[in-house]
């Protein structure tokens, strides 16, 4: 943020009195010094990040709209367009920012709000804490949240979403619809989703097509960041659901409201007064992407390294970038012998607990290498970064049902089905996997390949040489009508799990006051947004979990926000009304009707 | 590097290229050329080496750079945006289909003729200086292009007001975004580069208009268009054209000044400078010749 004194300074105070100081009376200086030692009022001017047009055109068009509208209220505000891993890296890594517009990473459980607001987490980096929320009442209701299970716990969690709703740290603007263009020629059951990554393996070949073919799924990537940088914790480079989720595999993997054991065979909870117990057996045989076992040592290696990615070697903790909601609440991971693993988290809901199990597993005989401070061709770098966090990671090493084959920076990234996955292995309790995953994989190789917009990549699959676009299109009138009026091309529309939020870095002035981020929020018109920006692609939303259990029935959003309604009509603000509410809070504004702060 | 489009870009552009030598240059002007070919090219060979190397630096440079450019680059969208505002918003609120047609197809195919065409023409020239200007002119632009690509980091305007600016080349079009892809990066705007080099073939075939008269009023005519283009079609900024320009008097204000016959210094030192070159090339000419079995005076006579 950037202030300007509106006012006469000091120093011109006190050259103007020094001229004529001669005759100075003692009753003058007392009231030059009252003057003079008050501080005078500035404009403030607000900088809005966001992604490029090229990457996610309804970011930037969200942000345009927050601009003009905070302008029309009389809030002096820059647009600032960085691409995805800048901003990332501005927000998220260096805390540099006023306001931000992205996509917020899945919500799915009132734990995760933990890292992303608890107090504790403000000085880390990623994805915890952005906003630099230090609010005693919110990690009260977080703490309640945790320390609950069942129905006490559903009303904590609601209380928790009441008062961030009222807090505003950050705006849900609402969920987009993610439209995919993809080919049926020669896969089918594009319909069941695609929008995890993990889905692809569920796709099918199509009838006609002989089961001794190779077949290329060809997906189009319109981010290189995946070509430059295969590491999970690398966190500028991830987008919400990241493709190197096909990697790592977790013991658990979540579908819908489903937990299917996944590296784990099977687990069991046991309650301990306000903690708990899992007991994981992973299934037998695993093995890594380089032919080495994988055991009970990396689960419990995966948990501590995640909370301190230097593992203990430095003086500062450097904690992963994600996770940080579930790796935060495990006491204690310890390997009982080389299948089991018990994990001692700090919950007594097993709701919340087996959350712990979604973790993706790290590899210990390949990350403990990566534990030192990060440099820089031979220089060390600022003591809280280890190469774990930085390092490319081309070869990653996971477990995952696909393996990296080939990487070509800004080009293309090739996955190959992994042959000793407990899936193509086919080996034993499979009962529990959902069918669609059954009878190894529909493709011989998996290929992103990095096309420089949407537009150009639905062209790509219209004529055949993709598959799909792996990242979701832009709602644009000629591109849903280039792929509705295609051959063999099907459009994919699934409402996405990551919502378009507005970040507030409420750590500084003048987001710092709860009541500026509200009225921000009312120069936002969701509904507006939703329908001309998302163009009907999606709906509006007052907080993450709206709709859900999570969220009071009262905070649905109904035609308007119930809790920041905006302050204005069809996305135009009234610009007489939004002052009148600012001055209600005690903001002033200068003769130009430019926002002022004191 | 793949190359998109590039059947289609041949084909067009040889064929304007034929066109313009049958038209612009005339037959008996190649005719005549054809004797003195050899020698002609030995006397561009070290201005076309000059301007390969600075090419293959600044592909190179232009891949790099971009990340490169975050980390001391100066951001300067916002100030660009200051000072236009909605100006190609304005220019696409005209927009009409015909235009849209006619823009991306002078963009790609307009472009890439309006700058390879002189090459061959002014080689063609007896007087030697116009392709040494024109060469010359080139390494400046992009000399001059790819450190301001460095230094200025800066979104066009469909990446950042795009509910005003359309992507109408990539819309229309998707896949010349692959072409261009190969050669920018989406916060390389900062001078326009397309505009740049338009305006540089324009200006001298300003300086050439006694050999070839009818080359003015065409290259004028599409350097104007290919410059409207970049603005209609949301790549580029008002301030980019200007800069452009701007850019385009420098290149051939200073290769005017660099062949210019008064400074005998400046002739001497190129001389000194390619010398070697010179002597690599001669002899691989006259081992050429030998093997062709054709006596080397014959052309040296003539001309």
């Amino acid at each position: 943020m950037e202030t300007a004194t509106a006012k006469v300074t000091r120093r011109q105070l006190l050259g103007a009195a020094a001229a004529t100081s001669l005759g100075a009376t003692s009753g003058c200086v007392q009231r030059l010094r009252s003057i003079a030692n008050r501080q005078s009022s500035e404009t403030v001017s607000l900088s809005v990040t966001a992604p490029p047009a090229d990457s996610d055109r309804l970011a930037t068009l969200i942000a345009r709209h927050l601009v003009s509208n905070l302008e029309a209220a009389g809030i002096d505000t820059t647009l600032n367009i960085l691409p995805q891993s800048e901003l990332l890296r501005e927000v998220l890594l260096n805390r540099n920012f006023d306001l931000f517009v992205t996509r917020l990473p899945p919500v799915v459980d009132p734990q995760e709000y933990t890292a992303l607001l608890h107090s504790v987490f403000a000085g880390e980096q990623g994805w915890q804490n952005p906003y630099g929320v230090t609010d005693m009442v919110t990690d009260d209701y977080l703490g309640a949240q945790q320390r609950t299970a069942g129905g006490s716990r559903r009303r904590n969690a609601r209380k928790l979403t009441r008062h961030i709703t009222r807090t505003q740290p950050f705006t849900t603007v609402g969920f987009p619809d993610e439209i995919r263009a993809v080919r049926t020629d020669q896969f089918t059951g594009w319909e069941r989703g695609i929008a995890s990554p993990i889905s692809y393996l569920a796709l099918e070949r199509a009838s006609e097509i002989p089961p001794e073919e190779d077949l290329s799924l060809q997906l189009s990537i319109t981010d290189s960041r995946l070509s430059q940088n295969l590491n999970p914790l690398s966190v500028e480079y991830r987008q919400p659901e990241p493709f190197t989720d096909l990697l790592y595999d977790p013991l658990v993997r979540r579908f819908g409201e489903t937990f299917v054991p996944w590296l784990a065979s099977e687990w069991a909870f046991e309650q301990d007064g306000q903690q708990s117990t899992i007991t994981a057996s992973l299934r037998p045989g695993l093995i890594w992407h380089d032919g080495i076992s994988i055991t009970a040592q990396d689960v419990a290696f995966t948990f501590r390294f995640l909370s301190d990615t230097s593992l203990d070697e430095l003086e500062q903790q450097v904690p992963a970038p994600f996770y940080r909601a579930w790796t935060s609440i495990v006491a204690e991971a310890r390997a009982i012998d080389d299948e089991t693993v018990r994990l001692t988290v700090e919950t007594p809901s097993e709701a919340v607990a087996r959350q712990v199990l979604l973790t993706p597993i790290f590899p210990a005989h390949i990350w403990r290498e990566h534990t030192s401070v990060a440099d820089l061709s031979g220089f060390e770098s600022s003591e809280n970064i280890t190469e774990a966090l930085v390092f490319a990671n081309e070869d990653a090493i996971g477990s995952g049902p696909v393996a990296v084959g080939d990487v070509v920076a800004d080009e293309e990234v090739v996955f190959q089905p992994f042959e000793e996955h407990f899936l193509t292995r086919g080996e034993g309790d499979l009962t529990e996997i959902p069918e669609r995953f059954a009878g190894g994989f529909p493709f011989d190789e998996l290929r992103f390949r990095v096309t420089p917009s949407n537009e150009t990549a639905v062209e790509l699959v219209v004529q055949g040489d993709l598959d799909g676009t792996a990242m979701d299109v832009d709602p644009r009138e000629e591109i849903i009508e280039r792929i509705a009026g295609a051959s063999e091309v099907s459009m994919v529309v699934e409402r996405s799990p990551s919502a378009y939020h507005i970040g507030y870095n409420t750590s500084t002035r003048p987001f710092s006051n709860p009541y500026f981020c509200r009225l921000v929020a009312r120069l936002v018109d969701k509904q507006y947004i939703v329908d001309n920006i998302f163009r009907g692609y999606g709906a509006p939303a007052s907080n993450p979990f709206d709709g859900t259990q999570w969220s009071p029935n009262d905070l649905g959003f109904d035609s308007a926000d119930p809790v920041v309604p905006f302050l204005g009509t069809d996305g135009e603000v009234d610009a007489e009304q939004a002052r009148a509410e600012f001055r209600k809070q005690g903001f002033e504004f200068d003769e130009d009707g430019t926002l002022l702060l004191r | 590097m793949s190359f998109p489009l590039l059947p289609e870009i041949v084909l067009v552009v040889s064929l304007l290229t034929v066109l313009g030598l049958i038209l612009i240059v005339g037959l008996d002007r190649l005719w005549t050329f054809r004797v003195d070919a050899v020698d002609r090219f030995e006397g561009v060979f070290p201005y076309l080496l000059l301007l390969g190397g600075v090419l293959a630096v600044n592909s190179y440079l232009r891949q790099i750079g971009p990340s490169l450019s975050w980390v001391f680059g100066w951001q300067i969208t916002d100030d660009i945006f200051a000072i236009e505002g909605d100006f190609v918003g304005i220019l696409q609120s005209y927009s009409h289909p015909v235009a849209d047609l006619y823009f991306s197809y002078t963009y790609i195919y307009g472009y890439i003729f309006l700058v390879a065409f002189p090459v061959l023409a002014y080689f063609v020239l007896s007087d030697g200086r116009p392709v040494r200007e024109l060469i010359l002119a080139y390494a400046i632009n992009y000399v001059v292009g790819v450190v301001c690509y460095l230094v200025f980091i800066a979104y066009g305007p469909r990446n950042v007001m795009p509910d005003l600016v359309d992507q109408i080349l990539y819309l229309n079009w998707p896949e010349s975004n692959l072409l261009t892809r190969e050669f920018n990066a989406n916060v390389n705007v900062f001078p326009s580069l397309h505009t740049s080099l338009s305006v540089t073939v324009a200006l001298l075939a300003y300086r050439t208009r006694e050999s070839y008269p009818l080359w003015l009023p065409v290259s004028s005519i599409l350097a104007a268009s290919v410059m409207v283009s970049t603005m209609y079609l949301g790549i580029h900024w008002g301030t980019d054209v200007v800069a452009g320009i701007g850019l385009a008097v420098l290149s051939v204000g200073g290769a005017a000044w660099l062949t210019s016959p008064k400074r005998r210094r400046l002739k001497a030192m190129g001389g000194r400078l390619r010398a070697p070159i010179d002597r690599v090339v001669g002899w691989l000419v006259d081992l050429l010749r030998e093997y062709r079995g054709t006596n080397r005076s014959d052309g040296r006579l003539e001309s």
